[in-house]
């Protein structure tokens, strides 16, 4: 699955892209809206997993333009502050229907939501499923 | 046969020789119609002229072997007496003969007098009967009586202006079968009305003869009397024009009257029909008027609180409102929209904005005051409200801004301990990812403690020396200032001790100090200045002023009207953009002002923070509320703290 990450904080973007291609991924991390766009047409990802509020341009304007090129790519919010439920109204009355997940999100749940069946459960199933890989 | 006096004469003449003849000068009044009998009228002033003339005419009727008759007050009985005595008459000899017949006025008319009026029929038998016997006793078979009469005085003196006419044609009536010279007497004092005019003709008409009073008749000869005519005459004049100029005056009067009691209604309809409590006090604080709404919003009706003190209506702690209010007054000084707290009939407390108006008489000087107040509760409420809503929203906003700066460094943390218990087989890699979370719960902590850590401060008051403070500070950043090679200046000045918040003291200092050495990685110069000063925006505020100034890289023109913004930082590294912030909040709540100056240029960059601290100063709502009061009275603005100033 070819999944790319967007967050402007470096450790959130590095840690989620490790996870992910620790589960067989081709995960990649970018840390602003355009350069989420310019690999979507590069790498034809499955999924992408935005924050919403970054300086520049924001997640949603960023999914907007993606699902655009991209209309099967599954697109996923996550974000930490109450001010994006603002902005998912705003895209919503336009016409725009978004997954979206909080800050600090579980990631097993995350790998869950993803469709990753083969890391269920808790951190342990995880871990033991990371050292059998 | 009439008599007149002769006057010149009657001390020369004997009284047998008297001759009475109509004088000259002697306007004759209706005679036609009293024909039969003499009826003479005398207007007089003093009452020693009359009582001169009347001797003279009872004298010569006497004299003549006549009768007489003298209806008269005690007072002109003896008089008439005594004169008679004087001009050598035995008048005993005449009472005893009954040609002398001497009655009290007073008590003759209750005699016939009924319901306030002479009845003729007893007049007629009273007097008639009295001039008969008279009569009868006189020497002289066809001599005729001298009548003296003042009952029509008495009954005019009493104001029954209409029995005494009625008496006087009595009279006339009786002389139709009584032969009789009558004399009646008049104070000419009695007639001193415009509205006497009427009377005093009506009086003359009743009479055959009348003789005016002694300004006239006592004149020596006709030249004078025409002279005395021609006076009299300008004077009637000079009394109707002024009369005139009177009533214009007069109306006038009552014109002004009229607008002026118009225009006093019309205000003192306005005054009770505003919607503002409106009363006024005289300068010892007594309440002199109270309008409707002042006795809906205190309870008190006007009746009940006018001539006492306005101290009821204030609360027993702002008693000593009156007293400044009253000492502005007495200078003359208006008091604008102050707002305090008063008292209702029931005890309840609302909030009202004075506006209160020296009142000055005619010459300026100050008599007492209008005070207009208004009930501002509802407002104040609102107010409160709105500040409360307002502080909520900052919360609000804080929160969210917290949430957003707490959720990603956990967000992190998450993820690094899933990939940590993911690597557990190779340690190394393991160890860097619980490293780097132990750094994000470090970033998490420290936002904690500083949001919400700082509401938490509720340590109380103390002396606290600002000097010594900065000292143990200045010691812990000892090291680090020496490895930077950055040279402490320390200025203080006076003894510094502020009543504070320690704590929170220590971290605005903190704040500061860390900012400075932050801004010199490369050196300079860190100056810590201390001095004993007043507020920049009301000197009459003292307090203490904490100067701490770098020669360090500058804050950026349009970064400096942000620093105190949450969360804006410049160092992104190690900042969390809540240091100047939090440093500002402390300051406010300690009433004082932090100013910042700051240049970029090289050479000459730096930037001082000055921070000011009031002495006397703690928070306001622990701050007597009187105390308050006055400030505001003062007009002063010591109370506001830096809001604008940020």
């Amino acid at each position: 699955m070819k999944i790319i990450v967007v967050d402007d904080e470096p450790v959130i973007a590095d840690t989620l892209v490790d996870i992910l291609n620790g589960e067989g991924c081709e995960a990649v991390a970018v840390s602003d809206g355009p350069s989420a766009i310019k690999w979507a047409e590069m790498i034809q990802p499955d999924a992408i997993i935005t924050d919403v509020i970054m300086s520049g341009m924001n997640g949603i304007e960023a999914a907007k333009a993606i699902m655009k090129i991209l209309p099967n790519c599954r697109i996923i919010l996550f974000s930490g502050q109450a001010a994006s439920l603002d902005l998912l109204e705003k895209a919503r009355a336009e016409g725009y229907e978004f997954e979206i997940l909080a800050k600090p999100i579980n990631p097993t749940l995350l790998l869950e939501i993803l469709g990753l069946p083969e890391n269920p459960g808790s951190l342990e199933t995880a871990s033991r499923s990371a050292r059998t890989a | 046969m009439q008599f007149v006096f002769k006057r010149f004469q009657i001390h020369t003449m004997p009284l047998k020789a008297l001759q009475f003849e109509p004088a000259i000068n002697r306007p004759r009044i209706n005679q036609d119609s009293v024909d039969s009998h003499g009826h003479t009228v005398q207007f007089y002033c003093d009452d020693g002229y009359l009582l001169d003339g009347l001797s003279r005419f009872i004298g010569s009727a006497l004299g003549a072997g006549e009768a007489a008759v003298i209806i008269a007050t005690q007072a002109h009985r003896d008089g008439l007496a005594e004169r008679l005595k004087a001009l050598g008459m035995d008048i005993s000899v005449a009472t005893h003969q009954g040609r002398y017949v001497a009655l009290d006025a007073g008590e003759t008319l209750l005699k016939f007098m009924r319901d306030g009026s002479p009845d003729p029929t007893l007049f007629a038998q009273v007097i008639g009967k009295v001039l008969t016997e008279a009569k009868g006793a006189a020497q002289s078979q066809h001599a005729r009586v001298a009548a003296f009469g003042e009952m029509v005085a008495l009954l005019w003196a009493e104001g029954k202006a209409d029995a005494a006419l009625q008496l006087e044609h009595l009279w006339n009536d009786l002389a139709q079968s009584h032969s009789f010279n009558l004399h009646c007497a008049y104070p000419i004092s009695g007639f001193g009305q415009v509205s006497d005019a009427d009377l005093i003709a009506k009086v003359c008409a009743a009479h055959s003869h009348v003789i005016p009073s002694e300004s006239y008749t006592a004149l020596a000869n006709e030249e004078q009397r025409l002279l005395s005519i021609v006076t009299l005459q300008q004077k009637a004049i000079a009394l109707e024009t002024e009369m005139a100029a009177h009533e214009n005056i007069q109306a006038e009067l009552i014109r002004d009257r009229q607008t002026a009691q118009e225009a006093r209604l019309r205000l003192a309809a306005i005054v009770e029909s505003s919607d503002d409590a409106i009363a006024s006090k005289d300068l010892n604080g007594v309440v002199t008027s109270w309008n409707g709404s002042a006795e809906r919003m205190f309870g008190y009706k006007a009746e009940e609180i006018i001539g006492k003190s306005v101290t009821l209506i204030i609360p027993p702690e702002l008693q000593d409102d009156e007293k400044m209010i009253l000492g502005k007054l007495r200078k003359g000084e208006k008091i604008d929209h102050f707002e305090t707290v008063r008292l209702t009939k029931s005890g309840e407390r609302i909030d009202v904005s004075l506006t209160i108006s020296p009142v000055k008489d005619d010459s300026g000087k100050v008599i007492g005051a209008a005070k207009i107040m208004r009930n501002i509760t509802e407002t104040k409420k609102m107010e409160r409200a709105l500040i409360l809503t307002e502080k909520l929203a900052s919360v609000g906003r804080l929160a969210a801004t917290v949430a957003h700066e707490i959720n990603n460094p956990l967000e992190s943390v998450t993820n690094l301990l899933f990939l940590a218990n993911r690597d557990l087989a190779n340690p190394p890699k393991a160890r860097h990812y619980l490293e780097l979370a132990n750094r994000e719960l470090e970033r998490i902590a420290h936002i904690a403690r500083q949001t919400l850590g700082f509401y938490r401060d509720t340590s109380a008051p103390a002396m606290t020396s600002v000097s010594q403070m900065l000292d143990e500070l200045l010691f812990l950043y000892d090291s680090k200032l020496e490895s930077r090679s950055i040279r402490l200046v320390k200025q203080y000045h006076g003894a510094m001790e502020l009543i504070a918040l320690p704590g929170e003291l220590r971290q605005v200092f903190s704040n500061l100090i860390s900012n400075s050495v932050d801004a010199m990685p490369f050196g300079g110069s860190l100056i810590v200045r201390v001095s004993e000063t007043r507020n920049w925006k009301n000197f009459d505020v003292q307090g203490i002023r904490i100067t701490i100034a770098d020669t360090g890289s500058g804050i950026a023109p349009h970064h400096v009207k942000r620093i105190f913004e949450p969360f804006f930082t410049t160092k992104a590294e190690v900042g969390t953009g809540l240091g100047l912030w939090i440093t500002r909040n402390i300051v406010e709540k300690h009433e004082g002002a932090i100013h910042v100056r700051s240049r970029v240029e090289a050479g000459r960059s730096g930037t001082t923070f000055s921070v000011f601290f009031p002495q006397a100063g703690s928070q306001s709502e622990e701050r007597p509320r009187w105390e308050r009061s006055n400030a505001l009275l003062r007009g002063s603005a010591s109370l506001t703290g830096a809001g604008a100033e940020a």
